[in-house]
């Protein structure tokens, strides 16, 4: 599989950009956060996804989470992350006023 | 050293300090035991070392839990007081309100009084940590420190004027008492209570009671008050004693107040009258929205506001909003019904023979904050009320909006760890607004709200598009962009649940972002969003509501036609389905509501305690009031 990092500009095959916004690695898969951008490469909030990173016929492709449970366990992981990502934002901004 | 005998090591040291005195101190040492006196010494003081180091762990602990005991009881007790403080806020904005008067001397004092026992509470619990006192506490406690300082010279005045006031002493009355054999659970005899004519003498009797508590030293004790039964600590009798003893001098002095009230009352014109009335619908409303202010716990946020025809109310300054949106819904209100005429009767009654029950003293105050019953069939005003409750509820809906919008002022401000917490009890609380029922799961809760945010994005986009000219309060519309921006996120979060099929997209090309800072920054400003989406999709389980329709329209990997626009009276039809789940929840959820005096009591009927709540409410007076299909009950 190719390097890959986070922030990273994917496209996909129905012609769209997504950046990584978050990235984790559970149980030997690793899995995005995706959120779509456009051509300025500025983020669109409304369009935003998990998904498995896979090889599919030998080539390299980005799956649905199909098993809920799977699906929770990743989103958990994706929570703690952008959770520490507002504490972050959070501190920055309150560091700015002061 | 004197320590007294409650453990082996403490017997084994008065034993050995037994023998060194009887051998070597009183004069029994006999020649040549020196190296017992030595052997005995050194035993003594390892014995000694060894205790006292034992007893001050053992003293540390069993101070700290003795010190957790008190500060649970503390707070148990003023959660009491907290309560008992809100009823009389409520029965005195009925009372005080209707009539334009200032907040009562007594009541300023009550609160001032409670507000620095809170504060003294929390510095002595935020003293504990000190030392290790995490930083996100130090400005709260730095805070709690100087308002303790502030109000101290306050509340010596107010305990003065308290004590003043309180000074009525009651010794001729009889107390009946029950107990049992495990517990003194001291309960008010209620066929006695009941003969009591007036509330002064009730809370007389109720004093008597607590006298009677007092006697009885080391044990737990319960006391049934207004048909709340709380189990007190005998150590804090004498506090509650205290507030017993102002509660009673303030229901003497409104006893005689209401009296001069129905007097007024009679004597008012016909001006008067529809003030009153207009009083009626802002307590009304506020009974509808919200329950009592919470003065005690958050005292930096409650301010006076004063309504369009100069009377004033002390609100939360996070309401303030919405009765900003009541007061200015007033004209429509008047209009809409001929009972807020100025010529029309104050009150309409549906159920006569009950009404006609209630003591005239009482239904004086009950004409002021119920009037949305009818007491006879008329289509027209029948008509008229649904309107103005269509009206109300819409407004109660609005206030719900805006207190979701508040989450997003307390996930921005506070620390996020407790933030998801205060958020996700900000959800429920919220959603719980919706459907009063614990008949609804959270989920259920979570799809009435889904269904209200799906409406709402479906008349912004109506909206956008300029086909339909629909109004919404103002108040909606400012809390959606909120809303809506939070249900986005939640249903793309959605998007990646399970479909029936699975989806794979090839990876055409990786490259790097143009400005990845850029991305980065932007992305943290989503990131508070994004966590409280995924946290609401993971543990709130709002998962199942969202159809693969949106799915695969928020996914933006496969286009579906978009669904014609639907009628403009969608918004009210959403209203009405609300309206309907919520009438629901209510009738089945088992939640009794009673008016007793003005003050509202809800009793879950599934509580253990709920038999004796009822029958002590009932049997003091106080009346149940009914549900109504289409709105709830003031």
């Amino acid at each position: 599989m190719k390097p890959m990092e986070l922030y990273d500009i994917l496209t996909l095959e129905n012609n769209k950009e997504y950046t990584i916004a978050n990235m984790v690695e559970y149980k030997d898969s690793t899995y995005l956060y995706l959120i779509e951008v456009d051509e300025n490469e500025d983020i669109i909030e409304n369009t935003q996804t998990i998904v498995r990173r896979i090889i599919k016929d030998g080539e390299e492709a980005v799956e649905k989470v199909t098993n809920n449970e799977e699906y929770k366990e990743v989103a958990k992981l994706f929570f703690d992350l952008f959770k520490d990502l507002a504490i972050e934002e959070s501190d920055n901004t309150d560091s700015d006023k002061s | 050293m004197n320590l007294r005998v409650h453990n082996p090591e403490v017997a084994r040291i008065q034993i050995t300090t037994h023998e060194f005195e009887t051998h070597f101190i009183n004069g029994e040492r006999q020649v040549g035991d020196l190296n017992d006196f030595n052997t005995l010494y050194q035993e003594l003081k390892k014995l000694i070392q060894d205790y006292k180091k034992l007893y001050l762990e053992a003293r540390d602990e069993s101070t700290r839990k003795e010190y957790d005991t008190f500060l649970a009881q503390e707070i148990d007790f003023l959660n009491l007081m907290n309560e008992i403080m809100s009823s009389l806020e409520n029965y005195h904005d009925v009372v005080g309100f209707v009539e334009g008067r200032e907040i009562k001397k007594e009541m300023e004092q009550a609160s001032n009084i409670i507000k620095y026992r809170n504060i003294e509470r929390q510095i002595a619990i935020l003293r504990r940590m000190k030392g290790n006192m995490p930083d996100s506490y130090k400005e709260q406690y730095q805070s709690l420190l100087n308002h303790y300082k502030k109000l101290r010279k306050e509340v010596i005045e107010s305990e003065a004027y308290i004590i003043e006031k309180s000074s009525t002493e009651y010794n001729t009355m009889e107390v009946t008492t029950s107990s049992d054999k495990k517990k003194n659970y001291y309960t008010i005899d209620q066929e006695f209570y009941n003969k009591l004519p007036l509330i002064t003498d009730k809370c007389k009797y109720i004093e008597l009671i607590i006298n009677n508590i007092e006697k009885v030293k080391g044990k737990k004790s319960f006391v049934t008050y207004c048909g709340v039964t709380k189990e007190i600590s005998t150590k804090h009798v004498w506090r509650y004693r205290q507030y017993i003893s102002l509660l009673t001098n303030l229901y003497k002095k409104y006893e005689a107040e209401e009296k001069d009230l129905i007097k007024q009352e009679n004597e008012r014109s016909n001006t008067d009258v529809c003030a009153s009335q207009y009083a009626s619908i802002i307590i009304a409303l506020y009974k509808l929205g919200f329950e009592a202010l919470p003065m005690i716990n958050h005292p930096d946020r409650v301010m006076t506001v004063t309504s369009i025809d100069g009377k004033e109310l002390t609100i939360l300054k996070s309401r303030l909003e919405k009765f900003e949106e009541l007061i200015s819904k007033y004209a429509d209100l008047k209009k809409l019904t001929p009972y807020l005429d100025e010529k029309s009767d104050l009150m309409v009654i549906q159920d006569i023979e009950k009404y006609q029950k209630i003591p005239e003293r009482k239904r004086a105050i009950f004409n002021k904050i119920r009037f949305f019953e009818y007491k006879k069939e008329d289509e027209r005003v029948l008509k008229e009320i649904a309107k103005l409750k269509k009206a109300l509820y819409e407004l109660c809906m609005a206030e719900k909006f805006v207190i979701f919008a508040n989450m997003k002022a307390i996930f921005k401000t506070s620390g996020l760890p407790e933030q998801m917490s205060v958020f996700y009890t900000n959800i429920m609380s919220n959603v719980n607004g919706f459907s009063v029922s614990s008949k609804y799961t959270d989920e259920e809760k979570l799809q009435v709200l889904t269904d209200i945010l799906l409406k709402l994005e479906d008349y912004e986009k109506r909206k956008e598009e300029n086909k339909i000219n629909l109004s919404l309060p103002l108040i909606i519309e400012n809390a959606s962009n909120f809303l809506k921006k939070m249900i986005l996120n939640v249903k793309q979060v959605l998007s990646a649940l399970p479909g029936k099929n699975k989806q794979h997209f090839k990876i055409l090309k990786i490259r790097k972002g143009k400005n990845k800072n850029h991305l980065l920054e932007k992305i943290k400003e989503q990131s508070s969003y994004i966590a409280a989406s995924i946290g609401m999709t993971v543990f709130a389980g709002l998962s199942s509501f969202v159809s693969s329709y949106e799915i695969n329209k928020n996914l933006g990997l496969k286009k579906e036609p978009t669904p014609p626009l639907k009628e403009p009276t969608e918004i009210d039809r959403v209203v009405e389905k609300i309206t309907q789940r919520f009438n629901e929840g209510k009738e089945s959820s088992g939640i009794i509501t009673y008016d007793y005096n003005g003050m509202i009591f809800e009793l879950d009927s599934s509580a253990p305690d709920f038999e004796d709540k009822k029958k002590a409410l009932e049997s003091n007076g106080a009346v149940e009031i009914k549900q109504e299909r289409g709105g709830r009950a003031a």
